[in-house]
C-alpha cells in the first residue's frame, strides 16, 4: 500500500500540479462562500478550467475546487449562518453560536484542521479498504436504506436543544416540502399549485439561504438585544489567539476521530450517505457528551465532529466510484464526468488499467486538503472580521447577495420568492421557539427515504415486515428505536434516581426530628 | 396556564397536517403494483398531526416563560421592530417581482437604498457608498466572473 501511495504522490505532487490544485482552492473558496453556490454548482460552473489538462492535474483541480467551496460553505455557516451545502446544516448550529461568542476563528480552525485529520484517515482508509468494502454497499437494497434513511431521521430529536417533539414534527414537516414537484415514481404534479417552477420542487439552496440566512436577518432585525450583543464583538488580530487552543483541541480530538471513522463508512453508500454523516456524528457527539445542554449554544464538538465526518465521508464515497463506477452523490457524478472526459472509465477494472489513474486520484484529492489548510488557516484572522462588520451593514448585503444568489440558480425569480417565504417561515420558527436545522435534514432525506419506502414495499407487495426481515434492515430498525425510546428512558431513570433521593432526604429528616 | 405560543404553533400545525392530508386523498394512495404518489405525503400528514396535539397538549402543562408587564414604550418598540421586518420581506418580495421586468441595477438599488437608510437609519454617504459598492461589485462577481447572465429589464440597462 504504501509504494503505491507513493507512486500516487509522485504523479499529484509535481509543481504545476500544486498550482493548479492552489487555483482551485482559491477559485473554490471565493465562490462557496456566495451564498447558493455550493461545492456541487461551483464544480459543475469551473469543470471547463480542466478541459484541456491531463487526467491527474484535472482531479487535483478539482479536488481544491472541491474542497475549497466545502471550506467556503463553513466559513459561511460559521460567521452568518448560512449553510453551503446540505452537511453543512449542522455547522451553522454550534458554530455560528461559537461565532457569537467570539470564537469563531476557534470554529474556523477546527474546522479545517479537523477536516485535514480526517481527509488523512479517508485516505489512509480508502486505500486499504477499497475492494471489500465496495461488497458491502452493494449489500444495501431498499430495505436497508429505508432503515437507514429512518434512522437518519431520528436523528433530528438530537439536533435541537429544545423540545424533541418540536424538532420531530419539523422533520417531518421537511418530508412534506421534499414532496412538492412531480413524484419520481409516476411524474404526477404533486402540490404544485399549477406552477412550472415548482415541478422539479424547492430547490436546498433557496431553502437552506431562506431558512437560516433570511430567517437570521429578519430575527436580528427584530432583536435589539441579540443585534448589540453581536456587533460587541471584536476579535484580535493575531492568528495565535484566534486558533483553537490546548482546551479546544482536548475537547476536539476525540469527536474528529469519531466523525472520521462515521463519516467514512456513511460516506461510501451511494445515494445519501454523506449527507446524514455530518447529522449522524453530532447526534453521536451529543450523545456521548458529559454535556449535552452545550450543544446548541456553541460547543466546539459540534463543529469539530461534523466537519471532520463530512470530510472522511468523500473518502468513502470514491470507494462505489472508483471500485464499480457508481457516483455516490452529485459531486461524485461530476467527477465521473471528468474522467470520461478523458477516456477514462472509472469503475471494477480501473485499478488493474490504469492504476497510476487510481492511486494518483486518491493522493489528489489528499493533496487538495493539504493545500487547503496551507491556504485558509492564515486567513482566519481575516474571514473573521465580517462578525466585526456592524449588522446594520451586513444585513442589506447579505439580503443582496442572497436575492441574487437565488435567483442565479435557475435565472427564476420565483426562486427569490420562494427564498423569501421559507425566510419568514424561519423568522417564525425562531420566534415560536422551533428550529431550522430538523426540518432540513427531513427535507434533504424526503426523496431517498420515500423512493427507498416505496421500492421496498413494492418488492414486498406492501409487507412491512421487509424491514425486520433483512439483517442489516433490522440492525437498524433496532437502533432507530433505541435512539428514539432512549432520551425517553433516560428521563424515566432521573425522574426515579431523583424520587429517590428525595425520599432519602426525607428519611433523614425525619430520623433528625 | 396555557403557553400560547406553544397552543397556537401546534394549532396551525395542526391545521396544515389536515390540509396537507386533505390534499394528499386526491392523489392515488395504492396500486396494484404499491404505493402511489399520495402514500408518502399522507402518511407525513398523519404523523404531523398526531405531533402537533402532543405540542398542543403540552402547551397546558408546559410553564409559559415569565413575561414583564408591557409598557406604552414596549409596545411602541413593537411596532418599531415588526415594520422593520415587513419592510425587509416586502422589499425582498418586491425584488422578485420586479426583477426580470425593470432590471438588475434599478431592482437592486431599490431594495438596499431604502434599507441601508431608513431601516438601518444610516447616513446619506454611507447609504451611498456600501449601496452603490454592493450593487458594482455584485455585478462584476456575478455577471463577468460566474457568467450568471442578470436580467437587463425593459430599460435595457444593468
Amino acid at each position: 500500500m504504501i509504494e503505491n501511495l507513493l507512486m500516487g504522490f509522485k504523479i499529484s505532487l509535481s509543481f504545476q500540479n500544486i498550482i493548479y490544485c492552489f487555483i482551485g482552492c482559491t477559485l473554490g473558496t471565493i465562490i462557496g462562500v456566495l451564498p447558493g453556490l455550493g461545492p456541487s454548482a461551483t464544480i459543475a460552473m469551473l469543470l471547463t478550467l480542466t478541459y484541456k489538462l491531463d487526467l491527474t492535474s484535472a482531479i487535483i483541480m478539482l479536488a481544491g475546487i472541491y474542497y475549497g467551496a466545502s471550506y467556503g460553505g463553513t466559513i459561511t455557516s460559521v460567521l452568518i449562518n448560512i449553510p453551503g451545502e446540505a452537511s453543512t446544516v449542522v455547522t451553522c448550529i454550534d458554530g455560528y453560536q461559537m461565532a457569537l461568542k467570539g470564537r469563531a476563528g476557534k470554529a474556523l480552525g477546527i474546522a479545517a484542521f479537523g477536516s485535514f485529520i480526517a481527509g488523512t484517515f479517508g485516505t489512509v482508509g480508502l486505500s486499504l479498504l477499497a475492494p471489500p468494502l465496495s461488497e458491502f454497499a452493494l449489500m444495501f437494497g431498499p430495505a436497508e436504506y429505508s432503515a437507514l434513511m429512518m434512522l437518519g431521521l431520528t436523528l433530528v430529536i438530537y439536533l435541537g436543544s429544545g423540545s424533541p417533539t418540536k424538532a420531530m414534527v419539523m422533520g417531518f414537516l421537511g418530508l412534506a416540502v421534499a414532496t412538492i414537484g412531480m413524484d419520481p415514481a409516476t411524474a404526477v404534479e404533486r402540490f404544485t399549485f399549477g406552477s412550472q417552477s415548482l415541478m422539479e420542487g424547492v430547490n436546498i439552496a433557496v431553502l437552506a439561504m431562506g431558512l437560516f440566512g433570511i430567517g437570521e436577518i429578519l430575527y436580528m432585525a427584530e432583536s435589539g438585544e441579540a443585534r448589540a450583543s453581536r456587533d460587541a464583538i471584536k476579535y484580535s488580530s493575531k492568528l495565535r489567539e484566534l486558533l483553537p487552543d490546548q482546551y479546544d483541541w482536548k475537547m476536539s480530538i476525540k469527536p474528529i476521530g469519531r466523525g472520521s471513522i462515521l463519516g467514512f463508512f456513511l460516506g461510501m453508500l451511494p445515494g445519501g450517505g454523506a449527507v446524514i454523516s455530518s447529522f449522524a456524528s453530532y447526534a453521536m457527539e451529543k450523545k456521548f457528551s458529559k454535556h449535552p445542554e452545550q450543544f446548541g449554544k456553541g460547543a466546539i464538538e459540534g463543529v469539530a465532529g461534523p466537519e471532520s465526518a463530512n470530510n472522511s465521508a468523500v473518502s468513502g464515497a470514491f470507494i462505489p466510484l472508483l471500485t464499480l463506477g457508481i457516483p455516490s452523490n452529485v459531486v461524485m457524478a461530476l467527477l465521473v464526468g471528468a474522467f470520461m472526459l478523458h477516456g477514462v472509465t472509472p469503475g471494477p477494472f480501473i485499478l488493474k488499467e490504469h492504476p497510476n489513474v487510481f492511486w494518483g486520484v486518491i493522493t489528489s484529492m489528499y493533496v487538495g486538503n493539504v493545500i487547503l489548510l496551507i491556504l485558509n488557516v492564515p486567513l482566519i484572522r481575516f474571514f473573521v472580521k465580517i462578525i466585526e462588520i456592524p449588522m446594520a451593514l451586513l444585513s442589506p448585503l447579505i439580503v443582496l447577495i442572497c436575492v441574487i444568489g437565488a435567483y442565479s440558480l435557475n435565472n427564476n425569480a420565483v426562486d427569490i420568492l420562494i427564498m423569501v417565504i421559507f425566510g419568514v417561515v424561519g423568522y417564525l420558527m425562531r420566534k415560536f421557539r422551533y428550529e431550522p436545522a430538523p426540518f432540513m435534514l427531513g427535507f434533504v432525506l424526503g426523496e431517498m427515504l420515500e423512493k427507498s419506502v416505496r421500492q421496498a414495499l413494492i418488492i414486498s407487495q406492501g409487507s412491512p415486515l421487509i424491514f425486520f426481515t433483512h439483517p442489516i434492515s433490522m440492525v437498524l430498525m433496532v437502533a432507530m428505536l433505541f435512539m428514539i425510546l432512549s432520551p425517553i428512558f433516560t428521563t424515566f431513570r432521573k425522574r426515579r434516581r431523583l424520587t429517590t433521593v428525595l425520599e432519602q432526604v426525607r428519611k433523614a429528616a425525619s430520623e433528625d426530628d | 396556564m396555557v403557553n400560547e405560543k406553544d397552543f397556537s404553533s401546534g394549532l396551525f400545525l395542526f391545521l396544515l397536517g389536515l390540509f396537507l392530508a386533505f390534499l394528499s386523498i386526491r392523489y392515488s394512495i395504492w396500486s396494484k403494483f404499491g404505493p402511489d404518489e399520495g402514500f408518502f405525503p399522507l402518511a407525513v400528514a398523519m404523523i404531523i398531526i398526531g405531533l402537533s396535539l402532543i405540542i398542543i397538549v403540552k402547551s397546558f402543562f408546559i410553564a409559559k416563560p415569565q413575561e414583564k408587564g408591557k409598557t406604552s414604550d414596549d409596545k411602541k418598540r413593537k411596532i418599531i421592530t415588526t415594520l422593520r421586518v415587513s419592510i425587509y420581506v416586502i422589499l425582498m418580495l418586491l425584488y422578485g417581482f420586479m426583477l426580470e421586468k425593470i432590471g438588475f441595477l434599478i431592482t437592486s438599488a431599490v431594495l438596499i437604498f431604502p434599507i441601508l437608510k431608513y431601516v438601518e437609519k444610516q447616513s446619506w454617504k454611507i447609504t451611498l457608498l456600501v449601496g452603490f459598492g454592493s450593487i458594482i461589485t455584485s455585478y462584476i462577481l456575478f455577471v463577468h466572473f460566474l457568467g450568471v447572465p442578470l436580467p437587463r429589464g425593459f430599460i435595457g440597462i444593468w
